[in-house]
């Protein structure tokens, strides 16, 4: 096999800062792979994108060395036009991509800013419509698709230029899981039928690892390791060493090689179905029937919920019912996962529980208030909403003012206010930031302070949309602990999501939504172990409880929950 | 209600179905006809037929309702002015007499009412107001030609899709940057216009009161607003750049347009009848 990309001793600064953001960088990738590129934010891995694309030196400037060869073409010695007919970029938010009405139009356009004659230009839309499987949406306007149709209708544009490698800046962190599931199959499809080599820029790792063949590891601008995916992964400390979500099956599969049970680690629930469960069944330390779950659901007191809904109704004015019938409650210092597919209704009854939205028919009370009688901002020292972009939500000039915004709204005084500000940047860890403009941040610390802002207020629950979109696994992973401490502390919480591992790993109670309907509620072993009610809103369900499954436990959440009830090691806190 | 105004609505008609340029070039005549008629007879005629074309194209009246209500609005205004003020305002031919209906203000009586009186005395060139049949009917006319524009216009709009109309002024000679600029701007309205709605819930989420009268904290609320999406649009800019680069913008002077706007048989013929109609109007016109 030959090389497709090849880069040689490459160095790279951006224009204006002294650390290199690549140093000494040797790739080489063949013709066909399909390659994944990981590591923590900020290690290097975009920039490398944009340089095997041209896009670095030739538009962004910067100070680059070495060399850059792909599909035989010097990056340097070819235009960024030229060598998009070699190499496609698609990024991260497929919306900002997006310059026509329509989709038979994104994708004629890169054809069509080539002068290619228009039988042509035709034959390559047909091909990459074809290719992406989006031929019944040609006439589709892009603002109407879906997550996962807007970011294929992106990878159509980028193969009318018709490219042999494709590389994807991760394109999967603002997708749920059915978009997530659409556009992985459309990338094994173009890697397998159309021989396209495909690299992956991603930290989505639980979903993508069961695809990739070849994995490169990259860390403040240098190659880590570079090689087969099972060969990588074979060292257990590597992953955890970068920050990496490790998924949870290869976790489990650690923990068997550990003991000698299992001698390949697994990356996907089957591979894990034919290679696992044989090995370590009989070796269990206690039969499975004698293990028991431990639930987290915790004691409620019915007199002061926070939170009722009474037969809520709620229809858009476009006519789409969002919401039919719902009775719910929500108590105090419960920390709960509301969960559902695109349209089940979640951001809908996130809004009625803020009082953002109010009821058509039906009641909701906050605190024993009904929300039809209070404005917005009446609820603001009590409910504390995140929407799903940090960037909309942060007005303010820098950081303190930004969180400072909230309690002077509430009339506190200037020394209050002061302290409240100093007290919420310590514990959402932001004190350096103070005096930075938060659209200056990185993603997770947009999102750090939108949830500052909102905590300043002492709200007795916190409602929060996706707070997990689009960040890697440290940021998530301290939002959640911060999150579960407040908790602790009984802050009520409500996060919306469609990470069901998240969910898993935090929540003492799950909401399972489709179609404006509650359709599941309780503790999330019982929730999140129905797989059909899952599968029916599109979600899938944990990992963990499929693992669990496999080797006859009752379902448990976690691997860690596995191993503590198997070989009873491993405290969880 | 009002959002729904000027949008492009999908419907399976035959105004949908004809180019661009036959709309554009049958808003000629119409326009042409109205502008120099003052007789409400034909004007009525023109609006029937208007109305006519609205019925061919299949637009469910919902769509409609609120270009309704503001030409009804204005229709009424229209009325109102002109027949109590055609006298004051647009009375150029003095030798004309007028058949009064009643008066309201006499200039005789502008002592009795302190400062308004000489004031509406000044304003009406010093004729007073007063309700006549010349300013009723005239208030009539002027409202229909105002709701035959509006409803041409909005037709032309709402059964185009907007790609369309850009190929138009491409094909009359608008050079293809600017209406790539405008097509980008409409494809990003959506986008920007949930952006301020988010915004604007997240300011009151936070406990932020818009307060009846207190026009600085509004104004600097929306400012704040502004900005932040300002600076989400430039961010956006930046990767539509990166991306556009990558589908080789500009890497050729000469950029095909793939979907070509075709002519069939049924604007062939539309567009020879329009032309050979709008000569017969010039005709009537300077005979």
């Amino acid at each position: 096999m030959n090389n497709i990309v090849t880069t040689r001793n490459l160095w790279y600064v951006y224009t204006g800062q002294k650390e290199p953001a690549l140093k000494n960088i040797n790739l080489k990738i063949n013709d066909g792979d399909f390659v994944l590129i990981a590591g923590p934010t900020g290690c290097g891995k975009s920039t490398l994108a944009l340089c095997l694309t041209g896009l670095i030196p030739h538009v962004l400037g910067g100070e680059i060395k070495g060399k850059v060869v792909v599909d035989g073409k010097d990056t340097r010695d070819f235009e960024v036009f030229q060598l998009a007919q070699s190499i496609g970029l698609v990024f991260q938010n497929a919306e900002n991509q997006l310059c026509s009405l329509n989709v038979e139009d994104e994708v004629a356009f890169g054809p069509e800013n080539l002068a290619q004659p228009r039988k042509e230009i035709e034959k390559r839309v047909n091909f990459a419509l074809h290719a992406t499987g989006l031929h019944d949406l040609r006439h589709k306007y892009t603002s109407n698709l879906s997550g996962g149709q807007k970011h294929k209708t992106v990878i159509a544009s980028a193969l009318s230029m018709l490219p042999k490698i494709l590389v994807l800046d991760e394109p999967l962190a603002e997708l749920d899981p059915v978009g997530n599931r659409e556009l992985l199959q459309t990338l094994k499809r173009l890697n397998e039928e159309f021989g396209i080599t495909v690299v992956l820029i991603e930290h989505k790792m639980e979903q993508v690892l069961g695809y990739t063949k070849k994995v490169i590891l990259l860390k403040e601008g240098e190659i880590i390791t570079n090689g087969e995916t099972s060969e990588v992964f074979k060292d257990k400390k590597l992953g955890e060493w970068l920050g990496l979500r490790i998924p949870e099956t290869l976790k489990l599969s650690y923990e068997l090689i550990e003991r000698g049970l299992l001698a390949k680690p697994a990356f996907s629930v089957e591979e894990a179905s034919t290679s696992m469960p044989q090995m370590w069944k009989s070796k269990l330390h206690r039969p499975p029937d004698s293990i028991s779950i431990i639930p987290r659901e915790k004691k409620r007191n019915f007199e002061n919920e926070l939170i009722k809904a009474e037969g809520l109704c709620y229809v858009y004015n476009d006519g789409t019912v969002a919401l039919r019938d719902i009775d719910l409650s929500i108590f105090p210092s419960e920390f709960v996962a509301l969960l559902g597919g695109n349209g089940a209704g979640k951001t809908t009854l996130a809004l009625q529980m803020a009082g953002q939205l109010k009821p058509i028919k039906g009641k909701m009370y906050i605190q024993g208030k009904d929300t039809a009688k209070l404005g917005v901002a009446d609820l603001a020292g009590i409910v504390g909403y995140t929407f799903q972009n940090p960037d909309c939500q942060l007005f303010c000039k820098t950081v303190k003012d930004e969180i400072a915004f909230g309690p002077r709204q509430l009339g506190l005084t200037k020394e209050a206010v002061n302290d409240t500000v100093k007290y919420t940047l310590r514990t959402m860890n932001l004190e350096k930031f103070k005096d930075r403009d938060p659209h200056t941040l990185s993603r997770g610390q947009r999102m750090g302070v939108a949830v500052a802002s909102v905590l300043a207020m002492k709200p007795k629950i916190l409602i929060l949309d996706e707070p997990t979109l689009g960040q890697d696994f440290n940021r998530i992973r301290s939002l959640m602990m911060l999150l579960k401490s407040l908790n602790r502390e009984g802050l009520a919480v409500v996060t919306i999501t469609h990470d069901v591992n998240i969910a898993a790993e935090y929540a003492c109670r799950a909401i399972l939504m489709d179609r404006g309907k509650i359709i599941a509620d309780g503790d999330p072993h019982y929730v999140l172990s129905q797989e059909n009610l899952l599968r029916s809103t599109s979600l899938e369900p944990p990992t963990a409880v499929c693992l669990s499954k496999l080797a006859g436990l009752p379902p448990m959440l976690t691997v860690s929950e596995i191993s503590t009830a198997v070989w009873g090691v491993n405290e969880i806190q | 209600m009002f959002r729904g105004l000027f949008h492009y609505v999908d419907k399976p008609s035959y105004i949908h179905r004809l180019d661009p340029r036959v709309k554009l070039l049958l808003l000629v005549p119409i326009l042409l006809l109205t502008m120099v008629s003052n007789n409400i007879f034909t004007l009525a005629l023109v609006f029937s037929f208007v109305l006519l074309l609205y019925t061919i194209s299949r637009i469910p009246y919902h769509r409609y309702k609120a270009l309704m209500m503001v030409s009804l609005l204005s229709s009424i205004s229209f009325l109102l002015m002109g027949t109590f003020f055609y006298f004051g305002f647009y009375h150029y031919y003095p030798e004309r007499p007028l058949t009064i209906w009643f008066w309201i203000f006499r200039p005789e009586d502008a002592g009795s009412l302190p400062i308004i009186g000489p004031i509406i005395v000044g304003f009406t060139y010093g004729r007073g107001i007063v309700a006549c049949q010349e300013g009723f009917i005239w208030g009539i006319i002027t409202s229909t030609k105002f709701t035959i524009t509006f409803f041409s216009g909005s037709l032309m709009i709402m059964t185009t899709k907007p790609k369309e109309i850009l190929l138009a002024l491409n094909k009359v000679g608008v050079p293809i940057k600017l209406t790539f600029v405008a097509m980008t701007a409409l494809r990003f309205i959506p986008i920007v216009t949930e952006e301020w709605y988010v915004t604007l819930n997240a300011q009151r989420a936070r406990g932020l009161k818009f307060k009846w009268l207190d026009v600085i904290g509004t104004l600097r609320a929306l400012t704040a607003i502004l900005s932040t999406l300002i600076i989400n649009s430039i961010k956006r800019a930046r990767i539509l750049a990166l991306a556009m680069e990558t589908r080789a913008f500009g890497a050729n002077e000469k950029k095909v347009i793939f979907r070509e706007l075709k002519m069939t048989r049924l604007d062939i013929f539309l567009t020879t009848a329009i032309c050979v109609v709008t000569v017969l109007i010039l005709i009537l016109i300077f005979l």
